[in-house]
């Protein structure tokens, strides 16, 4: 490095200024404070709860319980007992072998918790608590910062960064597949196995049973062809009337035209809740309740795609269709002919989306349907965990069935929905 | 001919606008039906009380009155008092008052409190609110998804594939099996953190009462921000983030190597500035999204939550609408969510606007 250059760093890296290391402080502070209402949990939610932990109270310390911890032991105890002798009021719970002594604050009403047994035996599971969330989030926030600096320090000067990079992709990769790998694992066990308390990965034997178990207690093909049925006629009808619209707006001029597109746009803000209510009504009214129909049409309409279809074929040059026009083609003609043909990315983008919003819709379904026969999957699924209590391997199993192909069809048409994804936000 | 010109023209012109709209005539009908009467007339039965077997009968603002009033009340004073059996009961604390005409009476202390006419609906919008904390730690992780994918290494593509994956799968399936995962006894969260916590001797390993997660009142929605980040991190959002990243002159960093920038530096003073307007897509979008959202969760996973902690505005009106058939209170907290929504998307415009460059 010759002495110019060595002076021109040397000047370009002056100590920082006293605002940027304020500010770097009160960022940090900030962090601080973001993991403490995390932690909080409450916070938000009952505000004036104090954060207390732990209280000394004549000598003897109790640790703060949850409502949920009491209501638990209360349902398994043996023995309860409230303590007369004086103030504040106690309840002694003795079950699962331990014997644990609750007092409710009054002026709060926040429940606190000691173990006449072991005094420790009770404040290690609020430690553990606090401890694995405080792991945890540390882990999210740390490595997602620190990772990105390292990274920058590797990426850019692409230096012997391959192996660490390498190191970090595999760590989120198995955190975005350990999941679905426990899913399938647990979906061919048995009964006995799941209650292990170990973390067994290998299903020995493996038990195909819990697929025809799911199969006898739910119509679960019938949920698999109604979810198809619908899925393809919303598609259709769908790409059919936003095509045409968008059209209509993008090339066609009419009296109004503008105005009623920034109407289109404004609904797209509106809450499905709001327009939710009123259908519902009417579908009561004419009697559309626990019908297929009630699904597919209301959902054949979207601004979305109006909208992006719009975008799209205002970018397509004039030309083709001036030279159609010339040629005596009708308006339709140009449609069909000129326009339907170069949007193909476009139209292959809205068909996946809208195909698999139809396969994950669970709200609308979920309020107009009764009958389990016709229930997408979304709701089938549900309804099973929901109403036949099944255990948690046979849940498994059903879970299992729904996931799997859509990650089939996913892998095999995924450049497809990158493409789509990368095009709808250059575009839109 | 100028005449016939001029007749030609507006023939045309009435063509076209009749092809107009005739070609939106479906889209429009359905847009009619099924998204401007309604708007329309939910705001109607926001002021009525309606429930779905009688007819709608006007109430004026009572419903917006029942969830965003507040009034005055009084609460007796309770003590703590031991009978002469030994039971200790709730008495309410009296005081001797004197009358006008001499005799004496015992009358209950009552203190004049403010009070919610609803606390519940506070309740769930300060948990929709607190769900929305996923928003910035979700751009925080997916950005740092996105640097990382930012490189031209062979086999990219799988990658991308394998953290594209729970994003795709996102739905009811993946609530239920991440319910299971939470599971106290026998998910794979505890499971593992049994295994490898334990192992590292910070407690007795099998013998600590694991946390409840989506059962317990104050882990229930951080559990739900988590399980969030695992189906959002690696999807959409990244995406958009390496697109962006993609389109940042790399001479802009060469030139600021020659200036002698640290990589932070480069991070804060570059690369953040230019994926701004991404940044601000997501932060909106996510906004719209996160006041409506959460249904799905609370009702396949918790049912609302341990004593209504994951219970959101949406799961709300859900409930007012179609479990207690409470139909003007639900269309009441609908467009007041609707309301909410529109001022804080205007906000983020006008003000998240300007910091946006390009």
């Amino acid at each position: 490095m010759t002495s110019e250059a060595a002076l021109i760093l040397k000047r370009s890296r002056t100590p920082a200024p006293l605002w940027k290391k304020l500010s770097a402080v009160a960022y940090g502070i900030a962090l601080l404070v973001l993991i403490v209402i995390v932690l909080s949990g409450e916070l938000w939610s009952e505000l004036g709860v104090p954060l207390v932990l732990s209280r000394s109270m004549d000598g003897v310390k109790w640790a703060r319980a949850d409502q949920s911890d009491y209501d638990h032991l209360a349902a398994a105890r043996d023995d309860e007992t409230i303590e007369k002798k004086k103030r504040p009021t106690t309840v002694r719970l003795k079950a699962e072998g331990r014997e644990i002594v609750f007092l409710k604050e009054a002026s709060t009403g926040t429940l606190f918790a000691k173990s006449t047994d072991d005094l420790q035996a009770l404040l290690p599971s609020v430690g553990a608590i606090a401890v694995t969330w405080i792991v945890t989030v540390v882990v999210v926030l740390g490595a997602g910062t620190a990772l990105g600096a390292l990274v920058l320090k590797l990426g850019y000067f692409a230096s012997g960064g391959r192996i660490v990079t390498l190191f970090f992709f595999t760590i989120f990769g198995l955190t975005m597949i350990i999941p679905f790998v426990w899913m399938v694992s647990t979906a061919l066990k048995s009964l006995q196995e799941t209650t292990l308390t170990k973390l067994d990965w290998v299903p020995w034997p493996i038990r195909w049973d819990n697929f025809r178990e799911v199969f006898r207690t739910v119509p679960y093909g019938r949920f698999y062809l109604n979810s198809m049925f619908m899925a393809c006629y919303v598609t259709a009808g769908l790409v059919f009337t936003s095509s045409l619209a968008a059209y209509s707006f993008a090339r066609l001029n009419f009296p109004g035209r503008d105005k009623l597109f920034l109407a289109y746009l404004a609904t797209m803000m509106i809450p499905g809740a709001v327009t939710s209510i009123p259908v519902f009504v009417l579908m009561c009214k004419i009697g559309w309740v626990d019908c297929y129909r009630a699904i597919i049409i209301p959902g054949i309409f979207s601004a979305y795609g109006t909208f992006m279809l719009r975008q799209f074929f205002m970018t397509l040059p004039r030309d083709l269709e001036d030279a159609a026009k010339i040629d005596g083609c009708s308006l339709f003609g140009i449609f069909v002919r000129v326009i339907l043909p170069l949007s193909k990315p476009a139209l292959a983008t809205l068909t996946i989306f809208t195909f698999m919003g139809s396969w994950r819709n669970f709200m609308w379904p979920l309020i107009i349907l009764n009958d389990p026969k016709k229930m997408p999957l979304p709701v089938g699924l549900q309804f099973f965990a929901s109403s036949q209590a099944p255990d948690p391997n046979v849940l498994m199993a059903a879970t299992m069935m729904m996931i799997v192909p859509i990650i089939i069809v996913f892998l095999m048409g995924q450049r497809y929905f990158v493409e789509g994804i990368q095009l709808g936000a250059v575009k839109g | 001919m100028p005449g016939t010109k001029g007749k030609s023209i507006s023939g045309a012109r009435i063509r076209e606008a009749l092809a107009g709209y005739g070609f939106i005539a479906p889209n429009f009908l359905g847009f009619m039906i099924f998204v401007s009467l309604p708007i329309i007339v939910s705001f109607y039965f926001s002021f009525t009380d309606y429930k779905v077997l009688k007819p709608p009968k006007w109430a004026g603002l009572r419903n917006y009155k029942e969830i965003l009033g507040f009034h005055h009340e009084d609460v007796p004073l309770v003590d703590l008092v031991e009978t002469s059996d030994g039971d200790i009961i709730e008495k309410e604390r009296t005081v001797q008052v004197i009358n006008a005409d001499g005799t004496v009476t015992a009358e209950i202390v009552t203190e004049r409190k403010l009070m919610a006419n609803d606390p519940n609906f506070w309740k769930y919008s300060g948990n929709t609110l607190f769900l929305m904390m996923g928003i910035p730690l979700g751009i925080l992780v997916s950005l740092s998804m996105a640097l990382i994918m930012n490189q031209k290494i062979r086999g990219i593509t799988f990658w991308r594939t394998v953290f594209f994956l729970p994003s795709v799968t996102a739905g009811v399936a993946i609530y239920i099996l991440w319910a299971s995962i939470y599971s106290p006894e026998k998910g794979l969260l505890n499971q593992f953190l049994n295994a490898t916590l334990g192992y590292l001797r910070l407690f007795p390993k099998d013998s600590v009462d694991w946390p409840r997660w989506i059962g317990s009142a104050w882990l229930a929605k951080p559990s739900l921000i988590l399980m969030g980040l695992w189906t959002g991190a690696g999807g959409y959002t990244m995406i958009l983030y390496l697109a962006a990243l993609q389109g940042v002159d790399p001479q802009l960093y060469e030139a600021s190597m020659i200036d002698g920038a640290s990589p932070w530096q480069k991070f804060r003073h570059i690369t953040w500035p230019l994926i701004s307007p991404t940044t601000f897509f997501i932060v909106i979008m996510g906004v719209i999204g996160g006041f409506q959202g959460g249904f799905q969760q609370a009702y396949v996973m918790t049912g609302g939550g341990p004593q209504g902690a994951t219970t959101t505005l949406s799961y709300y009106i859900f409930n007012n609408a179609y479990a207690w058939f409470n139909m003007g209170k639900a269309a009441a907290i609908a467009w007041f969510l609707f309301v909410v929504v529109f001022v804080v998307t205007l906000l983020n415009w006008r003000f998240g606007g300007k910091k946006v460059n390009y």
